[in-house]
């Protein structure tokens, strides 16, 4: 439904999670499974670290050993970072042990007691054995991404152009500690569940190794690919699209979406007008209409100092409510990397 | 497997509201005035709107090929433009006049200032300023409309206030004011029929109610400070809200999207300010109906208006401004 090219009615309801009540789905299985754990007897930072890149979710542990940053709160989201998808809600339902064992490691590898679980309300049931400080999250979007979750949740605004890390904060998805959990409960586990969802919005939940081609799943699901099509890793919202079905899934791919070419829209190039509906929308109160003409032409840099460029989200809600169809939260992108190329050069 | 897929930024997904839409519905909410203003003025009304609408449109097309853009009359916002001017002027309206009209809507006030968004003021109202200040008789309602045989008391409401004081529109009745019997333009006579249409585009959230809100507050406040200070010179508020072109004004001319403000304190300001503009040129201007530059006037100050907005979440320091 919420992939279909347009739907009445849906500019005053809220955008919702998909929120995993009831009867739990059955993940398919497409290939992989779990090691015995023999190397790592001991997880410490070092560990954790070395085999990051293989732990769903690729959590990295830097800011703990190569920063003077001084982290404070571990936040793990039992909560979805992006719509349709029901990974982490799935994880958290099913592995409520190995979440609690991923704490106690994450206690003992890093030093931080404040250890939050952040989980919307349906789920606060399954969370009873956790020894972590529980918090609701709203089930709207965009309140569960990070710089939403420490503002609305933890009480600290995120400044502009600084990162979450700055106030403190280290987020990790509860797959990624539920890894964790299953590494020191003695199993590695090689696969990536995610939530796979086909041309007519069936959701189904898949388990695959690594770096599976996503051809393969194509494959299992029987579906066929055509020109103008799209293939996208991660949420509708924040996902980025896959050109070539040769793609592997990778450790922090929580969502894959084919959407058929009927249902794929375009951005155009009418300029703004003026309607102020990104305005109403922005969860940082930002002026994206001023901002979009400065960016439009290429004022970067007064678009930064002027119309707070860097208090950005990066949510796509201007994006997706705009009449005119302007690309808003890709202009904004781009002008972070401008600025950036330009910021490089300088030095 | 050699299959071309698309690759676009996110987000994938829209809510599918767009500018065509948003026209339509616009001109859907208009329509009962406008059926109205037919039931009232008769045929050379209807030659009036479709002269207008039709002309306002090939403005735009010939705009398009001049400037090299691509075809925007697709969007219908240059129908909605024409549909807008037309219900202004009064069913008399000689042809030459709505041609000059929607050139002036369409090219001067909106297609040399970069086409669809770019306006600075309300096409439609710069247009009628235009003709309001060249030929200013044809908008003498009364005398326009001579030639029409009402059964109810035909003339201006405001005319008649500005003529006689709050005495010579004594004779109206508010009931006759509210459902259209007075003289007037094509669509904006029948109030009942406007706020109907206004209501809608605000429950559905094609118009900002806000502005239309603070708009009719600052016509009440403004008028009734001066209905108290000299009762048998200047009219109350109602009749100030229900003659002329104010519901038009306050729901359809102000609101128009590029050239009124966004934020909330703006708006209410800018809504609040039209109002007192309206009655200050009512009442002591030169012009009989002070909507058409009440609002213009305001327009010019929307974009300092909405440089008071609220801080951004996260913002530092603002050492720039």
């Amino acid at each position: 439904m919420l992939l279909k090219k347009s739907f009445i009615g849906l500019k005053k309801t809220k955008l919702e999670y998909e929120a995993l009540k009831g009867e739990l789905p059955i993940p398919v299985f497409i290939s992989g499974g779990t090691l015995d754990n023999e190397n790592f007897n001991t997880l410490n930072l070092e560990a954790l670290e070395s085999i990051s890149a293989h732990i769903s979710g690729k959590p990295s542990f830097n800011v703990f050993t190569n920063s003077e940053k001084k982290i404070n709160t571990i936040v793990i989201c039992g909560c979805e970072s992006d719509l349709l998808t029901i990974t982490n809600q799935y994880v958290l339902r099913t592995k409520a042990n190995e979440i609690d064992k991923g704490i106690k490691v994450l206690r003992e590898a890093t030093g931080v007691d404040n250890i939050v679980i952040v989980i919307p309300s349906h789920l606060e049931s399954f969370c009873s054995s956790i020894q972590a400080e529980v918090k609701i999250v709203d089930n709207v979007y965009p309140s569960t991404l990070p710089q939403m979750i420490s503002k609305d949740i933890l009480g600290k605004i995120v400044p502009e152009g600084k990162t979450y890390e700055d106030v403190g904060l280290f987020f990790l998805s509860s797959e990624t500690v539920a890894a964790i959990g299953g590494l020191a409960l003695g199993k590695v586990s090689l696969n990536k569940l995610f939530t796979f969802i086909n041309k007519d919005g069936n959701k189904t939940l898949v388990s695959a190794k690594i770096g599976t081609p996503i051809n393969e799943i194509l494959e299992h699901f029987n579906v066929k690919l055509e020109d103008m099509d799209r293939l996208i890793f991660g949420g509708p919202m924040r996902g980025i699209c896959i050109y070539d079905t040769k793609h592997s899934i990778l450790p922090d791919t929580d969502t894959v979406i084919v959407q058929d070419k009927s249902n794929v829209n375009f951005a155009s190039d009418i300029s703004c007008i003026n309607c102020g509906e990104c305005i109403r929308i922005c969860p940082v109160k930002m002026p994206v209409n001023m901002l979009i003409r400065y960016l439009a032409g290429r004022q970067y840099e007064d678009g930064a100092n002027m119309y707070d460029l860097y208090c950005c989200i990066e949510c796509g809600l201007c994006s997706f409510v705009c009449v005119s169809k302007i690309p808003i939260l890709q202009y904004i992108k781009l002008a972070k990397h401008e600025l950036e190329h330009a910021r490089k050069a300088e030095v | 497997m050699n299959t071309k897929l698309i690759v676009s930024p996110s987000p994938f997904i829209h809510n599918g509201d767009i500018i065509l839409k948003r026209s339509c519905q616009t001109i859907f909410a208009l329509l009962p005035a406008l059926l109205a203003g037919f039931y009232y003025y008769g045929i050379s009304a209807v030659a009036v709107v479709s002269l207008s609408v039709s002309t306002a449109m090939i403005w735009e097309l010939i705009m398009n090929y001049l400037t090299k853009q691509p075809v925007t009359i697709g969007d219908g916002t240059a129908a909605l433009i024409g549909l807008t001017f037309s219900m202004l002027l009064p069913a008399t309206t000689p042809w030459w006049a709505v041609l000059i009209g929607t050139f002036f809507a369409i090219i001067v006030a909106r297609g040399i200032f970069g086409g669809i968004g770019g306006n600075p003021f309300n096409p439609s109202l710069l247009a009628l300023a235009v003709l309001l200040i060249s030929w200013p008789d044809m908008f003498d309602f009364n005398e326009a409309l001579l030639n029409y045989d009402f059964i109810y008391n035909m003339m201006d409401p405001l005319s008649a206030v500005k003529r006689f004081g709050s005495s010579g529109v004594s004779s109206f009745d508010m009931f006759n004011l509210l459902i259209g019997k007075q003289a007037g333009g094509i669509g904006s006579v029948s109030g009942i029929f406007l706020i109907i249409g206004g209501i809608y585009l605000i429950i559905r959230g094609f118009i900002r109610w806000e502005i239309s809100l603070s708009f009719i507050i600052g016509i009440i406040i403004t008028s009734f400070l001066f209905n108290i200070s000299d009762p048998n010179k200047y009219a109350g508020p109602i009749i100030h809200i229900l003659s002329g072109y104010t519901l038009i004004g306050v729901f359809f001319l102000a609101t128009e999207d590029s050239s009124s403000p966004v934020n909330f304190i703006p708006m209410i300001i800018y809504g609040l300010c039209c109002g007192l503009m309206t009655v200050l040129i009512r009442n002591i201007g030169a012009h009989v109906d002070g909507i058409v530059f009440g609002i213009l006037l305001m327009n010019l100050v929307q974009p300092l208006l909405d440089k008071i907005r609220p801080k951004t979440i996260g913002k530092v320091a603002n050492n720039y401004e």
